[in-house]
């Protein structure tokens, strides 16, 4: 295994700059039109948030499987999940513009709604703050607690440790999922306010895992010690995690909607309503051809998977697809057509994204590429073969 | 069953072997193809069948009864048109579940434990789903024309209505059914040529010389034969999960308080996974014990079962977490009359909150590594768990149709005893031709152990 | 090529070996020297045998996805044909082609037409059901499904010839090697 650190120069400095560039454009945003700045700004952090605590969710995973996926991209996921504080300091503008967001903030509006009046106890702001507070104190101390413990591996090998991950990662996905299930009703799903979905949380989740997976693979085909030792064999495992995900995503976004269109009761449908008007049905059915059929049949084919450059320009046109979906969820509550786009959706995305970067650079590059791991060993020694 | 004495001291190697060592093709070939060649049984098997033919019996009675005198005879009735027949349905089509997940999902995440027990809980789907699918059946009232659920021309100029989710289901099971059926079968060909080149007597050359079809291990055929079932675990894979969110759906697609709700789905496809793994641990305990199988279904199969128990099991409960915070959330109040007044306080309390101790709370015992290793309770857990998730399909189906929008429409509902010499008859059913299986049948996929002991030797041989 | 009554007797020279690696080998031996007309037989699927064999690729893959494709639109074609055309009703206020709710069973038939594809096709490719094949006659062969490994020259191979190949087989380092009739049942009546 290699010794040396991973070169991140490349990246920290134009993330550097589009952070700067974004930031200040978005906080002139802020100041000129708070409104547009609060829905494009949810919009572009949620993208790159997802991508962060989407990497505390697949390092749990991976230390409760220990897949021979997850050795190459363990540390990406890592210096990912270590960006969580970061990423939640920049919810703070959310947070600020609650009264832009939400419609169950307004008093006016509470005051002749029968159904918002009903859920006050959950949906009022010390609530949504005191429940900001929760979610990120579980995601910062996992991310933190499995990444200094995977450090301590740097050493040598250390079986207690690695149980001690192992028992840290099994109860911690669980709090993960409930943080994760209960932050996505507050932030994307509350934007309607009458509006209910019981696979929304989950759904988010799978969401974020698919974002993961497809940023790992940008990283792992653009990180030199990373891209040396990743073998065509995780790479054709990362692609069928990928392919999986996409299928898991396809099928829980295809069956929220077939239950709602189904059942067809005001209450729900308006949501999707709103997604089938004129300009949006464009959108949903991009959606279903370029977030589902088409990556669904260039990820069967075997080769796409197993090279890894490939898989990386996949990746890529995916993952803008993501953006699109997230554009999607949270959009069509603020904009009548999908076209009304704004400059600030592209500085938050920037913006957000450039820090989110540098970030990740800056704490990729204090680690070894590689982890120590004996289970990590062993796959190497073990060759092809891993469990 | 007592806890076994290795239990207490498990090195490192053990506790993650999937095939004990000291075994060559010989001898695993020979342990397992003696089970179906032995003119006899074991007596705890012969008892097993007999009560299974017993209840058999009952099914019997029980379907000619139903035949004769029509679905009166069950305790159905306005509200409550779907009782025990669907619970049934639904419970042992979870069932089945786990069989196509560790023969198709763990395959295709190369998880050398499953070679084991896949056969085993591939036989368990075929005759989980045929009991399965004995309900519905039945539950058209008129069995004798269940083929008017197919689309076909007829005299009557009707076809089928595809916007329901029964139409579905009657693809979606028969689909499972066959596709399960091939794969078990193909997984089964070259185990059945070695059962014919073992057997003594001329009968079972002969019945076995057949069902392989004249197999005899040729590379051209392994190379094919490779390929099909690495498609079939492929397909198998997306199918399972379809089919589970179909039964989902055929609560979901309507409008009544408590089914209607979209995490259903997932829900119901983790549950599914849930009760066919305490199904697998069930049976398999009892049969690693007398035939001595404990070479081959290790300590570390328990394990990784428990594992995949307490995972699914932690999924479920979610969807229980999701369903109440949703029926409040929603601000529907149908829905939460149903779950807070009804579901959780009205008549049949008991039935939810022994649903929430069985799937709920028990389950998280397998935190415990010990117990995730020590047979006896792991089987009391599993039994446990299969009495929560039969639980769990009442609580669904009675709970929300015996109190609807109108309390003027509002009833009870009580099973018959034809009801439960039905359901006790399928276990009766199921536990006979689990019988039949492990007396005719190689009860573990022989030529896959050969492959991973093969895999084994190699891999030894590399690290010298 | 004419052969003679005696060479079509022989079905051909039928080597086995004590283990995969030693078949492996022999087969690629046996490949390097020229014949096709070969086969093995193992009790397990042996990894690289076929490419020493020389066979090709399978491409039970690209018919698989056919029956696929095949299903998708007869499910489509099903339900669309059923609901527009044969038994036009609505239902609940859905439209008569209501595609959301299609999906299932399009979905189904996609699964039940390729995973038949997949088995039939297998069996239809390698030729089974055959209860009787020449190679059942070689001795032990009934190990060839449970520790026998065999390799079989066939005599219609252009290279097969009696002596010469069943000194090669024997170089081979097999334990037996065997000449296999076509019909030995036959034998007296011909």
């Amino acid at each position: 295994m290699t010794e040396t650190t991973v070169d991140c120069s490349k990246l920290k400095k134009p993330a550097l700059i589009a952070a700067v560039v974004g930031l200040a454009l978005s906080a002139v945003g802020y100041v000129t039109n708070h409104a547009q700045f609060a829905q494009s700004w949810l919009i572009g952090w949620n993208f790159w948030f997802l991508i962060a605590s989407g990497s505390l969710g697949w390092l749990m995973i991976h230390h409760m499987v220990s897949g021979r996926w997850g050795f190459v991209i363990q540390r990406p996921l890592e210096a990912a999940a270590r960006t969580i504080p970061f990423m939640l300091v920049l919810f703070v503008p959310v947070l600020l513009s609650m009264h832009e967001l939400y419609e169950w903030t307004h008093e006016e509006v509470i005051a002749h709604d029968h159904l918002i009046q009903a859920k006050l106890p959950y949906l009022n702001a010390p609530g949504f703050m005191i429940r900001f507070g929760v979610y990120a104190v579980i995601w910062i101390f996992l991310a933190y607690r499995l990444s200094a413990l995977s450090r301590k591996l740097d050493q040598g090998p250390d079986e207690a440790v690695v149980k001690k991950m192992r028992a840290i990662a099994a109860p911690g996905l669980v709090l993960y999922a409930l943080a994760m299930s209960f932050a996505s009703f507050d932030w994307m799903m509350s934007l309607e306010p009458h509006w209910f979905s019981s696979i929304y949380g989950a759904l988010y989740m799978v969401a974020g895992g698919l974002s993961t997976l497809l940023f790992m693979i940008l990283v792992l085909r653009r990180v030199p010690p990373l891209r040396a030792v990743a073998t065509a064999q995780q790479s054709h495992d990362l692609g069928n995690l990928t392919f999986a995900f996409t299928v898991l995503w396809a099928y829980m976004t295809f069956g929220q909607f077939l239950i709602i269109w189904s059942g067809n009761l005001y209450e729900e449908t308006f949501w999707y309503l709103d997604r089938a008007a004129s300009g949006w049905l464009v959108v949903s059915w991009i959606l279903f051809g370029f977030g589902f059929i088409l990556p669904f049949f260039l990820l069967l084919i075997r080769n796409n998977k197993r090279q890894l450059n490939l898989l990386a320009t996949i990746a890529l046109g995916m993952i803008a697809v993501r953006y699109v979906d997230v554009y999607w969820q949270v959009a069509p509550t603020f904009r009548d057509h999908p076209a009304a786009l704004s400059w600030m959706d592209l500085a938050a995305w920037v913006g957000v994204g450039g820090t989110f970067l540098y970030l990740f650079a800056r704490q990729l590059e204090k680690m070894k590429p590689l982890n120590q791991d004996h289970r990590f060993a062993d796959f190497i020694a073990g060759g092809k073969e891993g469990h | 069953m007592a806890a076994e004495p290795a239990t207490k001291a498990l090195g490192h190697e053990e506790m993650t072997a999937v095939i004990a060592e000291g075994h060559s093709f010989e001898t695993v070939t020979d342990k397992i193809s003696k089970i179906s060649l032995t003119p006899t049984l074991p007596r705890q098997i012969i008892l097993f069948g007999l009560i299974g033919l017993m209840l058999m019996g009952a099914l019997m009675t029980s379907v000619a009864m139903l035949v004769v005198k029509g679905t009166g005879v069950w305790g159905i009735n306005q509200p409550i048109g779907w009782g025990f027949a669907i619970i049934n349905f639904v419970w042992w089509i979870g069932i089945g579940h786990a069989g196509t997940l560790i023969s198709a999902i763990l395959f295709l995440f190369r998880q050398e434990w499953r070679t084991s027990i896949n056969r085993f809980a591939e036989s368990m789907t075929i005759f989980a789903v045929m009991c399965a699918g004995l309900f519905p059946l039945l539950h058209v009232g008129r069995p004798w024309l269940a083929y008017w659920l197919f689309p076909y021309p007829n005299v009557m100029q009707m076809w089928p209505q595809f916007r329901s989710p029964l139409m579905w289901d009657v693809f979606a099971v028969s689909t499972y059914f066959s596709v399960s059926l091939l794969f078990w079968y193909t997984g089964l060909i070259p185990d059945l040529a070695t059962l014919r080149d073992r057997a003594k007597s001329k009968l079972a050359r002969i019945g076995y010389g057949m069902a392989s079809m004249g197999w005899r291990g040729s590379a051209r055929h392994w190379q094919r034969y490779e390929v099909a079932y690495l498609l079939l675990a492929g397909l198998s894979t997306p199918l399972v999960i379809s089919v589970h969110s179909i039964v989902s759906l055929d609560f979901a697609v309507s409008v009544i308080p408590g089914w209607h709700t979209t995490i259903f789905p997932p829900y119901f496809v983790a549950g599914a996974i849930f009760s066919g793994f305490a199904m697998v641990l069930t049976l398999a305990i009892p049969v690693r014990h007398l035939f001595g199988l404990k070479d081959l279904i290790t300590l570390n199969h328990l394990n990784n079962i428990s594992k995949v128990m307490l995972a699914t099991g932690l999924m479920v409960l979610y969807g229980y977490g999701m369903e109440v915070f949703f029926a409040w959330y929603s601000g529907n109040q149908y829905e939460g009359y149903m779950m807070f007044k009804n579901r959780m306080t009205g008549p049949y309390w008991w039935s939810y909150w022994a649903l929430i101790f069985c799937n709920g709370v028990v389950p998280q015992l397998l935190w415990i590594k010990k117990i995730r290793i020590t047979p006896l309770p792991l089987f009391v857990i599993s039994i446990v768990i299969n009495i929560g998730m039969w639980l769990e399909r009442f609580v669904i189906v009675v709970t929300s149709l015996h109190r609807d929008f109108l309390p003027s429409s509002w009833g009870m509902y009580a099973p018959t005893k034809w009801d439960w010499g039905l359901y006790l008859g399928t276990i009766g059913m199921f536990m006979f031709l689990m019988t039949l299986f492990i007396k005719f049948l190689p009860i573990i996929s022989q030529f896959e152990v050969r492959e991973l002991l093969h895999k084994k030797k190699h891999a030894n041989g590399h690290h010298e | 090529m004419m052969k003679t009554a005696e060479s079509s007797r022989i079905y051909g020279l039928v080597a086995e070996f004590d283990s995969s690696e030693a078949l492996l080998k022999a087969a690629e031996q046996v490949r390097d020297a020229g014949y096709t007309a070969t086969d093995a037989f193992s009790p397990i699927p042996v990894h690289g045998l076929t490419d020493a064999l020389g066979v090709r690729p399978s491409r039970l893959s690209s018919l698989v996805l056919m029956g696929g494709l095949t299903g998708a639109c007869v499910g489509l074609g099903l339900q669309a044909w059923v609901s527009i055309l044969a038994y036009p009703h609505i239902i609940s206020g859905k439209p008569l082609f209501s595609w959301p709710s299609f999906f299932p069973v399009v979905f189904e038939c996609t699964v039940l037409f390729a995973a038949g594809s997949a088995v039939f096709g297998m069996l239809i490719r390698n030729r089974l059901p055959q209860p009787y094949h020449p190679v059942f006659s070689t001795p032990h062969f009934e190990k060839a499904t449970t520790d026998g490994f065999f390799l079989c020259i066939q005599a219609n191979d252009p290279k097969y010839d009696g002596q010469e190949t069943m000194a090669f087989l024997k170089g081979l380092r097999a334990i037996e090697v065997t000449e296999v009739e076509r019909h030995p049942d036959d034998e007296d009546k011909s």
